[in-house]
């Protein structure tokens, strides 16, 4: 071949490939958030959608134009964002989106309840030690975010699980003795169960509900709410709950077993142990598979024991899994400012 | 040592600039969207907080949905002023002294249809005529004697946001924004003013009426829709030099009103009065509209606790009577509603702990004899 004809097929070749894969053009591997702040993520559809919080320091001196005298003070913000991926998931194809802004002066928020909806949407309920922070979804056909839950009454009822049951959001409400009232978007409140929780606790995904009661700590209640009226299934655990998350047929649970925490995998039979560590590590569970962050390495799996999917240059600050699709955010610096880098992988 | 402390007290004293006391206002938005025995619980509602000052939006597009012949003549038929009569005469019957902003522009008047398109500058002053006419105190009512006087006309409702005025900006050289809302309200503005005195010489024109906005963006999106800051508002409307009475600007500040200095707040106001008195020198400062949400919403995202609003209502009436300039702060709103949660009653009608904290304020502040109804 003439180096012509050579130069020609380069052309050529280059020409098809940009011609097949106009999606990849400007896709990036990883994507960039501020701050090292607590996340939650998750798939939904093509796309990663995820919450956060954190304090703001409104800072005079940072901010131009400060009257002199001002001084500092602090509110706080919870938000929900997504990022959209090539059809494998395993590039970033546009920026982040903000989806939710919640802004208060009450007192701070962690990321508390949060789930995937239907393409693209999440439901978020930050939760706050202080008050009953909102329960939002997004979004409507027509791109407007949904106020599930906004009652600012010092006796409003705080939100600890949520999560969409194919048609509607589902959420759990804590009462102060610690009951659950479980509720539904647009639908009135039910009379408080007398299963008692606390946040951290209960979890809920779109065909049940999953607990511990706090005094019986090493007993974990599943409720399959597509059953009216069932009773709850008691499984025991070889320790005290520490942790419960759910996604559809599965819940998984952190115990304290002596000095190690483990990982139990709840599916129809009794718990399973998949996992073990020295602390309570982040957990990610969807599509079946389960995934946990320990410092810097993801371990996951589809079934059966964990395994070990990414060794990270440093530390994990949140994980998400869907079956095959993984995704974790790492913690970086960027011209001395600390950031989070979002990765994207598969599950072993 | 005692007299040292004296001495360091008379200094504080000292250091601590005149609280000159604002004039405490409250405004209820369902007051024109109701009528008869509604409207008179709701009135009696509003007495019944001590309130001697509130704010009433006159909605342009419900008064002339049909061009009148004669718009400067309120006694156009093509003008339906029966609400506002109807809540004037009930306010006038509490002495509670009305301030007066208009909006919303009709479709006859608007260049798109939309109710926030900006009007044609004659359009909207002959209307602002037609209001200083009929509540210049001496025109008839309907039910008999006279209409009730207003004496303060605002013009326009946050004008520079796209939700009130639109377009805000076109796009100029290099994709940068040319913002246009500014020189299209002061000539409304300068229009208006002229139309008030000649129909009312006694009213008072108020400009400005600018919405919480920071930053103005750099760049324009395509459909104009984007908000200038209320700091670059005045700032333009200034450079176009249109006469006024007085200025006013809308105050949501993230942080409380002793803390915040994000613009536009309380902190940052002597930077708006130095654009206001290159248009008349030691204007009064109205703060037509200011709260804090209770709730999260999704028209607005910020907001605090029940006791948190309490304890700022104190602190808003503290932080307008540190500049002694602002002359009015008008709480907004009343109760609560599904887009707005700033109310003193909440949206089922009982009160939130601010309720009795802006009583007091509002019996504190009683508005000088200029302001009586």
């Amino acid at each position: 071949m003439s180096p012509r004809r050579a130069g020609a097929a380069v052309l050529g070749g280059a020409a098809l490939a940009l011609a097949l894969a106009p999606a990849a053009l400007g896709a990036s591997r990883t994507l960039t958030l501020e701050g090292w702040v607590p996340r939650a993520l998750a798939f939904s559809d093509r796309n990663l959608v995820w919450s956060e919080a954190a304090t703001v320091r409104v800072d005079p001196r940072r901010t131009a134009g400060s009257p002199a005298g001002a001084y500092p003070f602090d509110y706080y913000r919870a938000e929900g964002f997504r990022a959209r991926l090539d059809r494998r998931s395993l590039r970033f194809t546009a920026p982040a989106q903000t989806l939710v802004s919640v802004r208060t002066s009450i007192a701070a928020m962690t990321r508390g309840a949060f789930a995937p909806l239907p393409a693209g949407g999440l439901v978020m309920a930050p939760y706050s030690l202080r008050f009953a922070a909102p329960v939002v979804a997004c979004c409507t056909a027509e791109g407007e975010e949904i106020v599930i839950e906004s009652d600012g009454r010092p006796e409003a009822l705080p939100t600890v699980a949520a999560a969409w049951d194919g048609s509607a959001v589902r959420y759990v409400q804590l009462t102060p003795d610690g009951r659950q009232v479980l509720r539904r978007q647009d639908a009135a409140a039910t009379a408080p169960a007398a299963a008692v929780t606390r946040a951290g606790l209960v979890a809920l995904a779109p065909d049940r509900r999953a607990w511990v009661d706090p005094a019986a700590p090493a007993v974990l209640q599943v409720q399959d709410d597509r059953v009216a009226g069932s009773t709850p299934r008691a499984v025991a655990l070889p320790g005290t709950a520490l942790g419960v998350w759910a996604s559809r047929g599965l819940v998984v649970v952190a115990v304290r077993i002596g000095p190690r925490v483990a990982v139990l995998r709840v599916g129809g039979g009794p718990a399973v142990r998949v996992w073990s560590g020295a602390r309570v590590p982040r957990v990610a569970t969807g599509g079946g598979a389960v995934a946990v962050a320990d410092v810097r390495r993801v371990w996951a799996s589809r079934r059966g024991a964990l395994r070990l999917a990414v060794r990270a240059r440093r530390p994990i600050d949140a994980v998400a899994v869907d079956g095959r699709r993984l995704a974790w955010v790492e913690r970086g610096l960027r011209r001395g400012a600390r950031v989070g880098v979002v990765r994207l992988g598969t599950t072993p | 040592m005692r007299r040292a402390l004296l001495a360091l007290a008379a200094l504080l004293v000292a250091a601590v600039p005149a609280a000159a006391a604002p004039i405490v206002a409250l405004q209820d938005d369902a007051l024109v969207n109701v009528r008869g025995a509604a409207l008179t619980a709701r009135l009696d509602a509003l007495a019944a907080t001590g309130v001697r000052v509130t704010r009433v939006d006159v909605l342009w597009r419900e008064v002339a949905p049909a061009k009148p012949a004669d718009a400067r003549n309120p006694a156009d038929p093509a003008y339906d002023w029966s609400r506002y009569d109807e809540v004037l005469r009930g306010l006038a019957a509490r002495g509670i002294t009305p301030i007066l902003d208009f909006y919303r522009t009709p479709e006859w008047a608007s260049r798109t249809g939309d109710p926030a398109a900006a009007p044609r500058a004659g359009d909207g002053a002959r209307f602002a005529a037609a209001i200083a006419r009929r509540y210049s105190g001496a025109f008839p009512d309907p039910l008999g004697g006279t209409l009730p006087r207003v004496s303060r006309i605002e013009v326009w409702n946050e004008p520079n946001l796209p939700g009130f005025w639109m377009p805000q900006c076109r796009r100029g050289a290099g994709g940068r924004a040319r913002y246009v809302s500014p020189r299209a309200y002061a000539a409304l503005l300068a229009a208006s003013y002229r139309e008030i005195h000649a129909a009312n010489a006694g009213a008072e024109v108020i400009g400005g009426v600018a919405g919480p906005a920071g930053r103005s963006p750099t760049a324009c999106p395509s459909d104009g829709r984007a908000a200038v800051g209320s700091l670059d508002f005045a700032r333009l409307v200034a450079d176009e030099g249109p006469p006024i009475d007085a200025w006013s600007l809308h105050l949501y500040p993230i942080g409380g009103p002793l803390q915040a200095f994000f613009v536009p707040s309380w902190s940052t106001l002597p930077r708006v009065i130095r654009q206001v008195d290159r248009l008349r020198p030691g204007a009064p400062i109205h703060v037509t509209e200011t709260g804090y949400h209770t709730s999260y919403n999704r028209f607005h995202r910020y907001f605090v606790s029940e006791a948190q609003q309490a304890a700022w209502v104190d602190e808003t009436v503290t932080a307008a009577a540190a500049n002694p300039r602002v002359q009015a702060v008008t709480w907004f709103n009343f109760q609560d509603n599904p887009r707005w949660t700033g109310g003193l009653l909440r949206g089922d009608g009982t009160r939130k702990p601010s309720y009795d904290r802006f009583a007091a304020a509002a019996a504190a502040n009683p508005p000088p004899p200029g302001w009586a109804p």
